[in-house]
């Protein structure tokens, strides 16, 4: 998290430097740095705890479906089987499965998709409840939902590696879009003292920057909607 | 139901609030075009206020048209998640009836309602499966559908596994639709530095005209 609030203290700063030399003016400066940092602390920053959230919530539960049917499949019984799903999961899970140790194992399971809340976990319910009321070989009924979450892990782990690939193209784009805006300023060196008091010219550096904010929230947008959770 | 108010359900909006804001949108401009040119006498003066409310228009059916479209995607892959449920039921010897019927309790309210429609028909099965089916824009879901019908239909071993078979060719095509528009999302995203770069090039060269016309008339 630290290394987070050093890359918004970081970007935004840049973002206000340019906007000084860019507008000679120091309260439109201020105000795009205040801008830029209420962005980062106030909407990235609560974005950024809710996907890591997330982020642990999914690992616990595709490590939990693995491990609990694995667990059945090798005794053939449901507390086995929830025995060593508890193994590699997060603390903050064992301390809620602590909370329903007087529950029957599958009232126990039932209770867990307010946790997960994951339509993933109410397949695997499904597919637990019919193996045992069947009589059938969990493993055998569980084969597409172990598929299927061996599927998803693939799945996370490549949109990260996609999105941060994504975020570094993005980066690079807009570094180079700042650089024309420097090369501009540069090239118009001989009348930017007469253009920077023009109104036109704060309005539409104003558009600009108001359009870079735009589109870093887009991308968390974006980003937001592509992660993949089932 | 009329073409323009079947537009938005299928886009997912209320046509009212919608049909109300466009029209608050419109009449703002058109009174700050009125405005303008009371206060200017210039017919100049009213070319912005027209030129937003003609974008804006253009952008709300542009937006119209895409949630519908991507509502009709979505549909697709609200069905395929779905249907996890009925695969696992199926595969664990249950019923097909029993199994669909237990779909309502997993299924959104647009589904349940379509589900609804399929446990209720009167018609025969084949054309009800048919018929559901024919909601979504999907060739792969009414392979599906057939086969579930042939596997009510014997109840065979061989059945379930074609069932099986269509209904993996159908999450398959799904996954790959679903990892293709998230690449074009970040593709979209990209070029909004391409515009950034636009708008910046336009402030400099509109200042510049203004600069070099007051020089030029002194």
């Amino acid at each position: 998290m630290l290394k987070n609030y050093f890359i918004y203290l970081l970007v935004s700063g840049l973002v206000a430097g340019s906007s000084y030399l860019m507008s000679n003016n120091l309260i439109f400066t201020l105000v795009t740095l205040a801008l830029f940092l209420l962005y980062f602390f106030l909407y990235a920053r609560y974005y950024q705890a809710k996907h890591i959230k997330q982020n642990k919530a999914n690992h616990d539960l595709s490590t939990f479906i693995h491990d609990f049917i694995y667990g059945y499949a090798k005794n053939n019984s449901l507390k086995e089987g929830l025995n060593e799903a508890t193994v590699n999961v997060s603390y903050t899970l064992v301390e809620h499965l602590k909370l329903l140790e007087e529950y029957p194992i599958l009232d126990r399971l039932e209770q867990l998709s307010g946790y997960f809340n994951s339509p993933f976990y109410l397949l695997f319910l499904d597919t637990v409840r019919g193996a045992h009321e069947s009589g059938n070989d969990i493993l055998k009924s569980g084969t597409f939902l172990l598929e299927e979450n061996d599927r998803l892990i693939h799945e996370r782990k490549n949109s990260d590696r996609h999105t941060l690939k994504a975020l570094g193209e993005f980066a690079l784009l807009w570094l180079i879009a700042f650089l024309v805006l420097i090369i501009l300023r540069f090239a118009i060196t001989n009348q930017f003292t007469y253009i920077s008091t023009s109104w036109i010219y704060l309005v539409g550096l104003g558009i600009f920057y108001a359009f870079f904010m735009f589109s870093l929230y887009l991308f968390t947008y974006v980003n937001k909607r592509s992660y993949v959770n089932e | 139901m009329s073409k323009l108010k079947k537009l938005f359900v299928d886009a997912g909006l209320n046509i009212y609030v919608e049909l109300i804001v466009i029209a608050v949108i419109n009449l703002v401009l058109l009174a700050s075009a009125v405005v303008s040119y009371f206060f200017t006498k210039k017919i100049i003066f009213i070319a912005p206020s027209l030129f937003l409310l003609l974008l804006i228009d253009l952008a709300d059916l542009w937006r119209i048209n895409y949630l519908k479209r991507i509502g009709q995607v979505s549909l697709v892959h609200e069905v395929t998640l779905l249907f996890r449920y009925l695969y696992v039921d199926l595969n664990n010897d249950i019923a097909v009836n029993k199994a669909l019927e237990e779909l309502k309790t997993y299924a959104s309210l647009r589904l349940n309602t379509l589900l609804c429609n399929l446990l209720e028909s009167k018609d025969d099965p084949l054309t009800s499966y048919l018929a559901f089916a024919h909601q979504f824009p999907s060739v792969l879901l009414e392979e599906v559908m057939m086969r579930l019908y042939q596997y009510q239909n014997k109840n065979s071993k061989a059945g379930l596994l074609a069932f099986n078979e269509a209904y993996l060719k159908l999450k398959h095509d799904d996954d790959q639709n679903s990892h293709e528009s998230r690449k074009t999302r970040f593709e979209f995203v990209k070029s909004t530095a391409l515009v950034g770069v636009a708008i910046i090039v336009i402030v400099v060269i509109v200042v510049v005209v203004i600069l070099v016309g007051e020089f030029l008339h002194g």
